[in-house]
């Protein structure tokens, strides 16, 4: 009976994983495999002529022209330009915002501070989607439509509960008494702020900064809505509009992936332990 | 007043901002797309507004599409909770506490590869899914019609899902079961990261003294890990649910906004379609407040009842 429940068991996890496996590499392998082909590979055509697509096996030569191609003749280097000023942007904003409102109500007895903490995180619950058709009135209404404050604003206070929330939860915890001692010794909200909080709070601050870069690099909604002339796309609204220019150049499309993709790897690669935590935190948050 | 009591008046000021930002951008849009859903407004102008009442969501209740994009949302919310998440749940059993006590470095690596696209950006998974399933729009053919050719399973898949060509993703029966099963592939990662730390943080001494038992793997999972890892798999249910309700990127770019004829429309996407598309903002704001209604009462359900059950 024990041996039957450890046979069936490994094999249905073994099957499991395989099968999960296989699905995870089936888009990274058809990714790297197209996107260093050359169109004419792709397509059967020009040199390749008389062999058929070339569609799903590694390319008769490896080759960087689609790169190249996505960056000469698409809008990319601009939309990169606007993804990294709209992430960093998004990034900095709730890093303050975030930290210091969160050390206000965690440590400072300020009125209403429960009340306070309530709607501030409470904003979570809130479907965001709901909430594009009046962000996109209240952008035309600044005339922020097409720029990037109106996109880095609406991104920043979608993320804020949930950075606040970080952040007092962390802060929470923080001993009163290293606070009151330094007040004791004069130093201002500030100095305790910059002196004394800051330096301890390395793993919250890249937490949060992590997940704010992986969060508003692959936006999309809030570019369709408010950011709507060319020059002001971002990655994933170019990426979604080359179905229609690059019709015939399939190669390009998939090097974007992984230009796409790159920053995104390289952040969470070098940060694994932060995202993890991240998740988790948000997860177990009741 | 004190001099602490003027330091923490001054104090309120520096929440001011977060508090502004949350209140306008979160708080007033719940207001703000009650009132517009109560309203006939075309083209975004709002000064030529007709007061209609509740007719946008009398017309909303005899709405085909709408009940279809309900249904798909429904559908791809149980898809989650009834397939992805007893996968995550059974992969994390199996890594955390079978292969990392024998193998700890295959364990990190196994981790990895199998929550890798949840790292990735939400278009380019939809997006490479897409070229997958249909190659070059009406220029030629994708990688999934490449490799049934070459086995020649063109017959058996078009006579076993009765469609007329292995475009799976552009035909009118099977698109939607199409991008359920990618939505579903697509978060396994997510929850089996969740799972894997709430299993890890269960003793050890329970499952030795199980095993002293004569305990096998399922007894342990069904009798161990299921019950003490309950709270957390509640909070990933709420969150699934949320997140359907808000699914938008990943249906809207993997169907090209929804082809074929609407048959893939989710709650998200009817209500940007309705809205920013064929530019009803009325309408589009009644589905804007379904989803806000649904998405409460079936967290406050799930809460309910993973409360009595306790």
């Amino acid at each position: 009976m024990k041996d039957l429940q450890k046979t069936s068991y490994i094999v249905i996890m073994l099957l499991l994983t395989i099968t999960v496996l296989f699905l995870n590499l089936l888009p990274i392998y058809q990714t790297i495999v197209n996107s260093f082909k050359s169109v004419d590979d792709y397509n059967g055509a020009g040199e390749y002529a008389g062999k058929g697509a070339n569609v799903f096996l590694p390319p008769h030569k490896w080759t960087l022209s689609s790169f190249v191609y996505f960056f000469q003749e698409t809008s990319a280097l601009r939309a990169y330009l606007n993804n990294t000023i709209i992430a960093v942007s998004c990034v900095f904003l709730l890093e303050v915002v975030g930290s210091v409102t969160a050390l206000i109500l965690a440590q400072y007895k300020v009125r209403f501070t429960d009340r306070v903490v309530q709607f501030l995180i409470g904003g979570q619950a809130i479907p965001i989607v709901m909430t594009i058709l009046t962000t996109f009135l209240i952008t035309r209404a600044l005339h922020w439509l097409d720029t990037y404050q109106g996109a880095i604003i609406a991104l920043t206070a979608q993320s804020l509960p949930f950075t606040i929330f970080l952040f007092y939860s962390y802060y929470i915890d923080l001993p009163r008494e290293l606070l009151d001692a330094a007040e004791v010794d004069g130093a201002s909200f500030w100095q305790v702020f910059t002196r004394i909080v800051l330096p301890m709070s390395g793993t919250i601050v890249a937490t949060v900064g992590i997940l704010i870069f992986i969060f508003t690099w692959a936006t999309y909604l809030i570019g369709l809505v408010v950011l709507r002339k060319e020059q002001m796309y971002i990655l994933s609204m170019v990426i979604n509009n080359m179905e229609i220019s690059l019709r015939l150049k399939i190669p390009v499309f998939f090097a974007s992936f992984v230009m796409f993709s790159l920053p995104m790897i390289i952040v969470a690669r070098w940060a694994q332990r932060y995202i993890a935590t991240g998740m988790l935190a948000g997860a177990v948050k009741e | 007043m004190t001099a602490r009591e003027r330091r923490n008046l001054s104090l309120q000021l520096f929440i001011l901002p977060a508090v502004i930002l949350i209140a306008v951008y979160l708080y007033y849009p719940i207001i703000n797309t009650i009132y517009l859903s109560l309203f006939e407004i075309k083209n975004f102008n709002l000064d030529q507004r007709v007061f209609i009442g509740l007719n946008n969501y009398t017309k909303l209740l005899k709405d085909p599409t709408f009940w279809l994009a309900f249904r798909n949302t429904v559908l791809i919310a149980s898809a989650t909770i009834f397939v992805q998440m007893p996968i995550a749940f059974l992969l994390a059993d199996f890594l955390s506490n079978q292969i990392r006590k024998k193998h700890p470095h295959l364990e990190t690596w196994l981790l990895l590869a199998l929550f890798f696209p949840i790292v990735l950006p939400t278009p380019v998974l939809a997006k490479s899914w897409r070229l997958f399933f249909v190659g070059l729009q009406g220029a030629g053919f994708g990688p999934f019609e490449w490799i049934t050719l070459k086995l020649g399973l063109t017959n058996l898949i078009t006579s076993f899902f009765k469609t007329k060509t292995v475009l799976l993703l552009q035909e009118l029966n099977t698109a939607l079961w199409v991008v359920i099963a990618i939505q579903t592939w697509a978060r396994i990662g997510f929850n089996l990261l969740i799972y894997r730390s709430a299993i890890l943080s269960i003793t050890s001494e329970i499952y030795e003294s199980a095993e002293m038992d004569g305990a096998g793997p399922w007894t342990k999972l069904f009798y161990i890990t299921t019950p003490l890892t309950r709270n957390v798999i509640s909070v990933t249910i709420i969150l699934a649910i949320l997140g359907v309700f808000q699914l938008f990127d990943m249906i809207w770019m993997l169907t090209n906004q929804c082809q074929p004829l609407n048959t893939t429309q989710v709650l998200a996407t009817y209500m940007y379609t309705r809205s920013f598309v064929d530019l009803r903002t009325g309408y589009g704001s009644s589905i804007a407040i379904t989803i806000l209604i649904t998405a409460l009462v079936l967290s406050l359900v799930e809460r309910w009842f993973f409360r009595e059950s306790k």
